[in-house]
């Protein structure tokens, strides 16, 4: 066993798709960035809000104000870097750390696709990606090499594998299988798209569409690593992405996720991928004759790299898990919810308002909650127990000190409808929020599911 | 060769994820629905059977408060006071039903801001009053303006002989009041004429899906009304939900004292009619919300979704029905029925806010940012 892992981990592979890898995420996260600065977003999420919502334990990270433009544009700088191999390691560090920060300002914005690029950019800082076809490798022959050690190129294809067999995975329940749900709420709302917008409404394409998302996620990873069915796969990769792109607002996830599909292909393709980029740049851009092997002359950093990787792997196959803790309907407390790769599987939408009793002087009023949040903070704060909790105490620390009051009562009146049920009380009304804790313990002011959502 | 076709294979998929990306993000507006719930006929219901006869209505009665107005201040009287404010009233009472269209004209000139902000603010009255040029298209003069300043120069001195003498001594009165009521004629014309020339056509024919087509923005004006003017501004703000004390001199109407009620139920009115289809006054009925939710089949607990939502509203009226006729009374001497209103409303805000809008997958206005 040991000796065959040892094997495993001296094995050495074509660095050509890692690079390919390496520059396609860059221009990918370059012009996502972009896309993310032209919209406006940057001001709209970061800079108008007055009240932002944080992770627990992360309250520290928040909008620099007008400097959080710079946070964006150091972002985008490094993604540069990254494509062009250009001080790598420093690059795909600080891209890391940029990427992350602007994720952590405010929980409002979360999105698995964005967890997944913060990912999937920690375990890059881990990999030799600059090695081949780079400006690093060019500048310095002593760090070029056209192979690198086997395991690097699998962590990527591991990483996916638990993406996309874990949002499979928790497809299959009874919302999704049996209803249909969120599908058959979505799909005819689409019922304007040219060709196939009429047969948005049926229930039969709900079905299809439902159950296929399902086994498509849970075999896509297995087609993609097995040799005779990769060109299918990818085929179906690229159908996948594409359709829920016209579907959804989904952004620029489905070319990310189809980008990185390549990652499973043979190295010849890379190479030939490699050499059109060179054709398009002019004349050998690198040394040709590059040592097969470059075999790393410090083997504790190497050790250390492995470690890392590993650590990174086991932490995303068990984080997924850890809802097992908390009792009830996942889908209605979210107690570890997110960064579960539970991706488009819900269609709830709440109301929430918040009453504030000031015991001292007598009193109770309601708050408006466009007074604090931007419409998009509203909409997720309203069904989402956590914003729910962190805005209550806000309200209690801004009413006790810009109204000189007193210990404070915060009370919720919230509803909730998940997957087209009617809406049901989501708070318990009469629990002072402001008493109640953040944190990883059980949110026991949740009132309890009226139905009952079977599976994973 | 191999090589070629390999590169041809990747242009060409890059060529198909840029023509998906193209697509996905056109506003396809003018594509044909062939389902059964035709969207497109529950826009031209709304246009053709509720919004342009309700403005024109609005017009109509706003030009009459206009001369009214004209006639009062030229030669002040106790009779023409009283034709003045009846007129008020019909006026007043005709803008409950176009109040939430806040789309189109009506949103580019901001015409809610500028005819019904209330509290009114009587120190400004007065202080804009004296001059003799006042710029009312400016924002800072949105409480200067409008049916609560016209209910404060009408009613605001105390009885009718006092607003005579009022008006009778100080010209700048009656030249004030007629510049409000000019204004607010001009503001009806445009959008009146803008619906009547370009806007209409526009309207009809933004059946898309998007946040910007007009489905998705009257329904979200719709419900931000119901649940910012109605059920905040005309009850919850004057029973002091949002202040801890009640503000009787908050409710719209304060002036004329017994108006807020009337005013409140008639709004209600409209919002019914427009989510069962009912037209405006006697105007044909036709596609709407209640028929968009009939046809989805959206039932909970064994009960139409559309008409869980129409006995809410019906709920909330029979209870305003027995309310005294000013609310600002209500709200000083037995604020617990205002309260008991307010929860009404609130009730039907959820239904309409969180599961109509979930069951139509209307998607909340001015949100735009990916989803995962």
């Amino acid at each position: 066993m040991f000796t065959k892992l040892k094997y495993y981990l001296s094995q050495d592979v074509e660095a050509a798709p890692l690079a390919a890898f390496r520059i396609f995420f860059g221009i990918m996260m370059f012009s996502s960035i972009l896309r993310f600065w032209s919209f406006g977003w940057i001001e709209k999420l970061y800079l108008q809000p007055k009240f932002h919502f944080s992770f627990y334990g992360f309250e520290w990270v928040k909008p620099l104000g007008v400097y959080t433009y710079l946070i964006f544009f150091i972002c985008a700088g490094a993604a540069l870097c990254i494509a062009l191999g250009f001080w790598y390691r420093l690059a795909i560090s600080t891209f890391w750390l940029s990427f992350t920060y602007i994720e952590l300002m405010d929980k409002t914005t979360y999105l698995n696709h964005y967890y997944f690029i913060s990912v999937l950019s920690f375990l890059l800082i881990f990999l030799p990606a600059q090695r081949y076809f780079s400006v690093d490798a060019y500048r310095r022959p002593k760090i070029a090499s056209t192979k690198i050690p086997r395991y690097s190129i699998d962590a990527i294809k591991a990483l996916l594998f638990i993406v996309y067999f874990y949002a499979g995975l928790a497809k299959i329940n009874s919302d999704w299988l049996l209803e249909a749900q969120p599908l058959a709420t979505w799909l005819p709302g689409k019922y304007d798209l040219p060709f196939i917008g009429s047969l948005l409404e049926k229930r039969w394409l709900h079905y299809t569409f439902s159950w296929g998302g399902m086994l498509y996620d849970l075999s896509i990873p297995f087609l993609l690593l097995y040799k005779p069915t990769r060109n299918f796969a990818f085929v179906l990769v690229v159908i996948f992405h594409v359709l829920t792109r016209i579907l959804f607002p989904i952004g620029m996830f489905p070319y990310i996720m189809i980008v990185s599909a390549l990652i499973f292909f043979d190295p010849s393709l890379h190479q030939r991928m490699l050499k059109f980029i060179q054709n398009i740049l002019g004349p050998p851009a690198f040394p040709r004759h590059l040592p097969a092997s470059n075999k790393q002359k410090n083997g504790a950093l190497k050790k250390v790299q492995i470690g890392f990787i590993s650590l990174l792997l086991i932490s995303q196959i068990l984080i997924p898990w850890r809802h097992l803790f908390y009792p009830g309907e996942l889908f209605w407390h979210e107690q570890g919810f997110r960064f579960s790769w539970r991706v488009m599987l819900m269609e709830k939408a709440g109301y929430t308002n918040f009453k504030i009793y000031d015991p001292q002087r007598g009193e109770s009023f309601q708050v408006n909650n466009q007074q604090f949040l931007s419409a998009f903070q509203e909409k997720q704060m309203s069904f989402q127990p956590d914003f729910i909790l962190e805005y209550a105490h806000f309200l209690e620390d801004h009413f006790r000190s810009s109204e000189n009051r007193g210990d404070l009562e915060i009370y919720a009146e919230s509803y909730v409808a998940l997957n087209g049920r009617s809406s049901q009380l989501f708070i318990n009304p009469k629990v002072d929020l402001s008493l109640e804790k953040r944190g990883w313990g059980k949110k026991t002011w949740i009132l309890p599911f009226n139905d009952t959502i079977y599976g994973l | 060769m191999m090589y070629r076709r390999m590169m041809g294979r990747i242009l060409s998929l890059f060529l198909v994820m840029m023509v998906s990306f193209a697509c996905s993000n056109e506003e396809s507006g003018d594509s044909q629905n062939q389902d059964n719930f035709d969207r497109a006929t529950m826009l031209v219901h709304w246009a053709d059977d509720y919004i342009l006869p309700a403005y024109l209505n609005y017009q109509q009665e706003v030009i009459a408060l206009k001369s009214a107005a004209a006639q009062f201040s030229s030669a002040p009287s106790l009779s023409l006071h009283t034709n003045l404010h009846a007129q008020f009233v019909k006026a007043y009472t005709a803008w409950q039903w176009v109040s939430f269209l806040e789309i189109g004209p009506a949103e580019a000139y901001n015409l809610r801001n500028f005819t019904n902000i209330y509290p009114t603010s009587a120190t400004e009255i007065e202080e804009a009053l004296i001059n003799s040029n006042y710029n009312l298209s400016l924002p800072s003069t949105f409480n200067e303006q409008g049916f609560p300043a016209i209910d404060y120069l009408l009613s605001g001195f105390g009885d009718a002989a006092t607003t005579v003498n009022q008006f009778s001594s100080n010209a700048d009165y009656g030249r004030y009041l007629i510049a409000l009521t000019e204004r607010l004629e001009t503001m009806s014309t445009q959008v009146l004429n803008d619906w009547n020339t370009s806007y209409r056509s526009e309207f009809i024919s933004n059946t898309g899906s998007s946040a910007t087509a007009s489905t998705n923005k009257l329904i979200n004006d719709f419900i931000f009304h119901f649940e910012k003017e109605l059920r905040a501004g005309k009850v919850g703000i004057p029973a002091g939900v949002f202040s801890g004390s009640p503000l009787p001199q908050n409710v719209e109407g304060y002036y004329s004292d017994s108006l807020s009620k009337s005013l409140f139920r008639e709004s209600l009115k409209a919002h019914r009619a427009f989510f069962q289809g009912n037209g405006f006054l006697n105007r044909a009925s036709g596609n709407s919300l209640e028929q968009y939710l009939n046809y989805l089949n959206i039932e909970h607990q064994n009960e139409l979704l559309s008409a869980r939502i129409s006995n809410q509203m019906v709920m909330a009226e029979s209870l305003a029905k027995d309310l005294p006729a000013s609310f600002s009374l209500v709200a000083a001497n037995s604020n617990q029925d205002l309260l008991a209103l307010y929860d009404e409303l609130q009730k039907a805000v959820v239904l309409l806010k969180v599961d109509m809008l979930q069951a139509l997958n209307v998607r909340v206005d001015y949100i735009d940012a990916d989803g995962d």
